[in-house]
């Protein structure tokens, strides 16, 4: 008990030194760029945090988030256009609502496996899709503008400062932070991890299957539908085919991946990773169409077969070197 | 009548490509167990070959589905060998990323090459239509179909009677088992892959008939060639063939009852139903 | 002495095939019972259809009083009975406390007080110096002991231990027969399948013997080996021997 409560200290430490970081480094470099970025990575980080949940604790490899990645982003859009409610208020009406749709759909796909489930996912969303497109209500497959002349630029999380999105997303990001490490060693997420290796042994142990696999499903499209609002605020304008492709749903699974599945912190480094990757080869390269994707998908095949286990791998590998050595010293 | 016969006969004629992306998908799902992302690049890639074949050396993309064949077999091969054999040895999970970086690649370059607009291979050598009284024939979507289904006779005669197609299936039964034997299962691995590019190769070459050129043509059979796998049983290349053909049908049935723009919707909802009841696939058993 | 769990009639099908037909005995509160059968006798299936991994064709089984018989797995164990399995199920990717942890977490919520039992049932068991190896690391052993650990974390009154002992040698067979005693003298009663006749005669109260599906017999492992039924049909001549 002593070593984990000397653990998290640890943790603590190290968490309020990147968030220290993370808080002053836009204001030594300010560059309007970087911090677009920054607030981008921010959104990235939810989203693979929330995919994670899923895919990385409980092993149900989803392949159809995108999909509550655009109930978000259009719950603060069409609640915003048509009644003037704050996204402050409509994040959590957009959120409840993809765990409400998690709920009704897991129980009949959760009790696929492996390809099948990713493709029911992928089918899922694909369905997803095709009603946005089609729903002219909320703007078909034109889209919808939530940029709204002449509002609290607070109230309604409009800014024309992207240095104030970074900050607003960071609150976030680090909330979702902090409950995912308290979860960590939970009697949840040790279940979720059960599931994922093994569900008979799961069964054996006393632990309802598929009720933690709903529960950890809903969580993760909560908390993906978060990143999804919080992407729509910043870019003040959605459309179907921006948030619900195919490729969304890929990139928020290479998210955590590239960071390290079934990690608290993985996610985060996948999103810095591979946002940086993305826009800055958009930036140099993106006018020779499709070099710039050329390169990311390149760098993202050299990644997942070098470093199979994630980035934050490295790091542990790293770390666990610096231990023995230091066992072996003492 | 009439609308439902022409229905049926648009809806085989797309389905036949589709069958062959889905055969292409079954094959390295059934032989490596990857979800493979990439096969709906292969056809693009493979429509261009055809199209440029075309352009520069005036070959019928008839004459060229040899050529398109083995480009498509090579580009595999070289895959295999390059990224897929290492990724075998990683987690599953990383395999299929790997396979959707690599489509990303291929659509991409496709683009930067090519460029995004949309092409047609001009003065095909078969053309004109046939109006049998109830439908109308058009003569060019009846090569693709044709062609389809001479590739998949050929595949199931490769895989049957061939030492290598035999070696393939071996292995793909039980890696182990066909190591003892004899077999190299690493060789019937890149063998396998590059054959469902060349597969995936036939389906484009032969869909330049009729079908636009575009670097992200290949999207539009990647999710159905996936669920064409899994209703025929997944792994089974067969059931994909069948899978693919019935796909074909679904699509232009629900196109022409139900609703063109929500077609898509009616057919992933079928499938969602159809995975729930029949786990294994409609021609899969129990 | 009251019974912990009764196995009424119990017949399972596999389409065609006959698993298990019209079994029924016993497992008396405290009690050892052993299931003996030579392979293919059913041994296997009887578990599973006890612990609700697949359910009962026909029959019933009542554990504590309690019919059981359409429950689901993780209810069963909630209620009290523990399993293992004859492949060992480890969590290969969590340490070893961890894959006993979340046997603990069946009958509690809070972390603390789950290591603590934890700690308990390593101890008990014998691998408590593995702790934080990785389940993948241990070897056959020790992964035996391991999967006994990780179903008496779930507080069972009941353990159902299938072929704990098959791939041992004799001194790890014998520490094997220590803990079963150990774990039984907790108060926990056990049914064993067991594959190796000498540590069943040796550890059972009573002995049960399945054949072809079918009980052919159950009572104490004397009666058992000098049933003639039993001895052509599973022990043959020299096994009584082996026995003692």
């Amino acid at each position: 008990m002593k070593k984990t409560i000397a653990d998290n200290k640890k943790w603590l430490l190290g968490f309020f030194i990147c968030l220290i970081v993370a808080i002053i480094f836009p204001q030594v470099v300010r560059i309007q760029f970087v911090w677009n970025l920054l607030s981008l990575i921010m959104v990235w980080a939810v989203v693979g945090m929330g995919w994670n949940v899923i895919g990385g604790y409980c092993g149900q490899v989803s392949n159809g988030h995108s999909l509550f990645y655009g109930i978000g982003a259009y719950t603060v859009a069409v609640t915003c256009k048509y009644w003037q409610i704050s996204p402050w208020i409509s994040i959590w009406i957009g959120a409840l609502i993809s765990a409400c749709l998690a709920f009704v759909m897991g129980k009949p796909l959760l009790r696929l496996k492996g390809h099948v489930f990713a493709i029911s996912t992928m089918a899922l969303a694909e369905c997803g899709r095709i009603i946005f497109i089609n729903w002219a209500w909320i703007g078909g497959a034109t889209g919808i503008y939530i940029f709204t002349k002449g509002v609290n630029e607070w109230a309604y999380m409009q800014f024309k400062n992207p240095l104030n999105y970074y900050y607003v997303f960071l609150i976030f990001v680090v909330a979702i932070l902090l409950i995912i490490k308290a979860l960590d060693k939970s009697k949840f997420f040790y279940y979720l991890r059960t599931i994922k290796g093994n569900e008979m042994a799961a069964e054996s142990v006393g632990i309802d299957v598929a009720k933690y696999k709903i529960r950890a499903y809903m969580m993760s499209a909560a908390i993906v539908s978060i990143g999804g609002s919080l992407y729509a605020q910043f870019l003040l304008y959605i459309d179907p085919s921006t948030l619900m492709t195919l490729n969304i749903s890929m990139m928020i699974v290479l998210t955590a991946v590239m960071g390290g599945v079934g990690t608290v912190e993985g996610p985060i480094l996948g999103a810095i990773v591979l946002t940086t990757i993305s826009e800055y080869s958009r930036v140099y390269l993106g006018q020779y169409g499709g070099l710039d994707l050329i390169l990311y998908g390149a760098l993202v095949i050299l990644i997942v077969l070098f470093i199979p286990g994630g980035i934050l791998s490295i790091f542990s590998k790293w770390f666990e070197k610096r231990k023995e050595v230091a066992k072996s010293k003492g | 009548m009439s609308i439902f016969l022409q229905a049926v006969y648009e809806g085989i004629i797309n389905g036949s490509a589709l069958a062959l992306v889905a055969m292409g998908i079954a094959l390295v799902w059934g032989v490596m167990g990857i979800l493979s992302f990439s096969q709906g690049e292969f056809l693009m890639v493979a429509m261009f070959a055809a199209f440029y074949l075309n352009v520069y050396l005036g070959l019928d993309p008839i004459a060229a589905l040899p050529f398109c064949m083995a480009i498509m077999f090579c580009i595999g091969y070289v895959i295999y060998k390059l990224i897929i054999a290492r990724a075998l040895k990683g987690p599953i999970l990383g395999q299929r990323l790997i396979t959707f970086a690599l489509s990303m690649v291929l659509v991409n370059m496709a683009l930067l090459f090519f460029g995004g607009e949309f092409r047609i291979v001009q003065d095909v050598a078969i053309q004109g239509s046939i109006d049998l009284g109830m439908i109308i024939v058009a003569k060019n979507k009846l090569v693709p179909f044709v062609i389809s289904m001479c590739v998949a006779a050929f595949m199931f005669w490769f895989l049957n009677k061939t030492r290598a197609g035999k070696a393939i299936r071996a292995t793909s039964m039980n890696k182990t088992a066909a190591g003892l034997v004899g077999i190299d299962s690493e060789k019937a691995y890149a063998m396998a892959f590059g054959l469902s590019a060349a597969i995936a190769g036939a389906a484009g070459c032969a869909l330049t008939y009729y079908y636009y050129i575009y670097p992200s043509v290949g999207s539009n059979f990647q999710l159905f060639g996936f669920i064409a796998v899994v209703m025929g049983g997944f792994g089974s290349i067969p059931g994909a063939l069948l899978g693919g053909l019935i796909m074909g049908l679904a699509d232009s049935l629900t196109g022409v009852y139900f609703s063109p723009s929500f077609k898509y919707v009616g057919i992933c909802v079928a499938f969602l139903l159809i995975v729930q009841f029949k786990p294994k696939g409609l021609f899969g058993g129990k | 002495m009251g019974k912990i769990l009764e196995v009424k009639n119990a017949t399972k099908r596999f389409g065609g095939l006959v698993a298990n037909e019209n079994v029924t005995f016993d497992v008396e509160e405290g009690e050892i019972v052993g299931v003996v059968g030579p392979n293919g006798a059913g041994k296997t299936t009887l578990f599973n259809s006890i612990s609700g991994a697949h359910p009962l064709t026909e029959g019933n089984i009542i554990f504590d009083g309690k019919d059981i018989t359409t429950m689901k797995p993780h209810d069963i164990c909630k209620l009290g009975i523990g399993r293992t399995f004859q492949i060992p199920q480890s969590l290969v990717e969590l340490k070893v406390f961890e894959n006993v942890l979340i046997g603990a977490l069946c009958q509690r919520n809070n972390m603390e007080e789950a290591l603590e039992h934890v700690d308990k049932i390593l101890e008990l068991c014998g691998i408590a110096d593995m702790k934080n190896e990785l389940a993948g690391k241990l070897n056959v052993p020790q992964k035996k002991r391991l999967e006994i650990a990780r179903a008496m974390a779930t507080d069972p009154k009941l353990l159902l231990l299938d072929e704990t002992m098959a791939g041992l040698n004799a001194t790890e067979r014998r520490e094997s027969v220590e803990l079963i005693r150990k774990i039984n003298a907790t108060g926990v009663s056990i049914l064993t399948i067991e594959h190796n006749m000498d540590v069943v005669m040796n550890v059972s109260r009573r002995v049960v013997v399945l054949v072809s599906g079918k009980l052919l017999t159950i009572g104490t492992p004397d009666e058992v080996t000098s049933n003639p039924e039993v001895i052509s049909a599973y022990l043959g001549g020299g096994a009584k021997e082996d026995g003692k």
